[in-house]
């Protein structure tokens, strides 16, 4: 059986992966076309495999076993899953906190928070408003500049409702799947950025906004809730992915970050009345945000 | 007797009125709020509980029960949290 390669690189970190399933490989290469570079003939410093037996496709990374599946649906993630590990063990220039991101005018928000605190749906409602996709899990923090990086894997979202404007659903390829949890099954959609959508590689982005979102399906509206820069502090500490590689200046660099961003606490029942919030709050917008949301707004610029 | 020597290899960020301390051996980060803040910057310049809520009620003009009060429950939690020696 033929093997098929493919060097990449992430971050400018050199990646190879090899396969025996030419479907695996084409979809691979299609999922990855945003966020990896060809690789530039330099030497992978690691190498995954992905190969199909009689009954599964087993993964290594550097020849140790990492996982396997029999369908070949979870293969991107759980590969993607294994660079990012390496991403995070390896490079110490960045730090990546679990955040997704989009930006505007070259002004990062950074909406970060736990898995299924909305960031994904936050992420593509915004693109609705004219946000550029920067990242739906992992935000690229450079040490030097402390400026926001794309990071643009697939967005990955619960549910298969339309998300995205007729407008900007040129932008994305959308893919549909089921996802079995014991007896039932759910269904996703990822998006992949096309053309339009894909960043330059060297872009960085003022991170100027810093939103910590939570989704609660109880309640019907969004609100805005300033909050203090110790809080914001303390939240994105929560959710670095490589803070334990950064212990003499983690702390530090998180409260540079967030000295020179607004921070705030997003309670997101309703999604049209959170990304209005946040356009509003941008300055985009503001005829759209509620009075009290401004006011308090305003009073915490005014303290600042 | 309740130590009230802050332990010298945490990181500590004094933002604002409020301060963040990283704990590089359990690796946990912890917010004090304002009041908590105000005990902690305390603990270097105060010899016990007592002198710690004296200090804040002179500068606050607040009622000394309720800041005693508040003292030693501060103190008890950075105590649970392994923040004083």
């Amino acid at each position: 059986m033929s093997l098929l390669t493919t060097p990449f690189e992430i971050l400018s970190f050199p990646f190879e992966l090899t396969t025996n399933d030419k479907k695996f490989f084409t979809e691979f290469s299609e999922l990855n076309s945003a966020l990896a570079s060809p690789g530039n003939g330099r030497l992978p410093l690691v190498q995954y495999s992905v190969i199909k037996n009689s009954k599964y496709f087993c993964i290594r990374e550097n020849g140790t076993f990492r996982n396997r599946w029999a369908h070949r649906w979870p293969l991107y993630l759980s590969v993607m899953m294994c660079v990012r590990d390496s991403l995070y063990l390896h490079l110490k220039d960045f730090l990546f906190l679990h955040s997704a991101a989009v930006a505007k005018d070259n002004k990062a928000v950074l909406l970060a928070g736990p898995s299924e605190s909305g960031k994904s749906t936050l992420t593509l409602g915004l693109l609705n408003y004219g946000y550029q996709y920067l990242t739906d899990e992992v935000a690229v923090i450079s040490l030097s500049g402390l400026k926001a990086i794309p990071f643009q894997r697939p967005i990955y979202i619960y549910g298969w409702l339309p998300t995205l404007s007729t407008e900007r659903r040129k932008d994305f390829q959308f893919c549909r799947f089921k996802e079995r949890y014991g007896s039932t099954i759910q269904p996703w959609q990822y998006a992949v950025p096309q053309r339009d959508a894909i960043l330059p590689k060297d872009s960085r982005f003022e991170v100027t906004w810093i939103i910590f979102p939570t989704y609660n399906k109880t309640q019907k509206s969004s609100y805005l809730k300033p909050i203090s820069k110790a809080e914001a502090v303390f939240n994105l500490m929560q959710n670095g992915w490589n803070m334990q590689h950064f212990n003499d200046c983690g702390l530090k660099v998180c409260s540079e970050l967030v000295k020179k961003a607004d921070c705030y606490q997003l309670m997101m029942g309703d999604l049209k009345e959170a990304c209005e919030l946040i356009e509003g709050l941008t300055g985009n917008s503001p005829v759209s945000v509620k009075s009290e949301v401004l006011e308090s707004i305003w009073r915490r610029k005014a303290l600042l | 007797m309740q130590s009230l020597k802050k332990r010298p290899d945490l990181l500590i960020e004094e933002i604002e009125d409020e301060v963040v301390i990283y704990d590089p051996r359990t690796q946990r980060v912890h917010h004090l709020n304002p009041m908590a803040s105000i005990i902690w910057e305390l603990l270097g310049v105060c010899s016990c509980p007592e002198e710690i809520a004296r200090e804040i009620v002179d500068v606050l003009k607040t009622d000394s029960s309720t800041v005693e009060k508040d003292v030693q429950e501060t103190l008890k939690q950075l105590q649970n949290k392994r923040l004083l020696e």
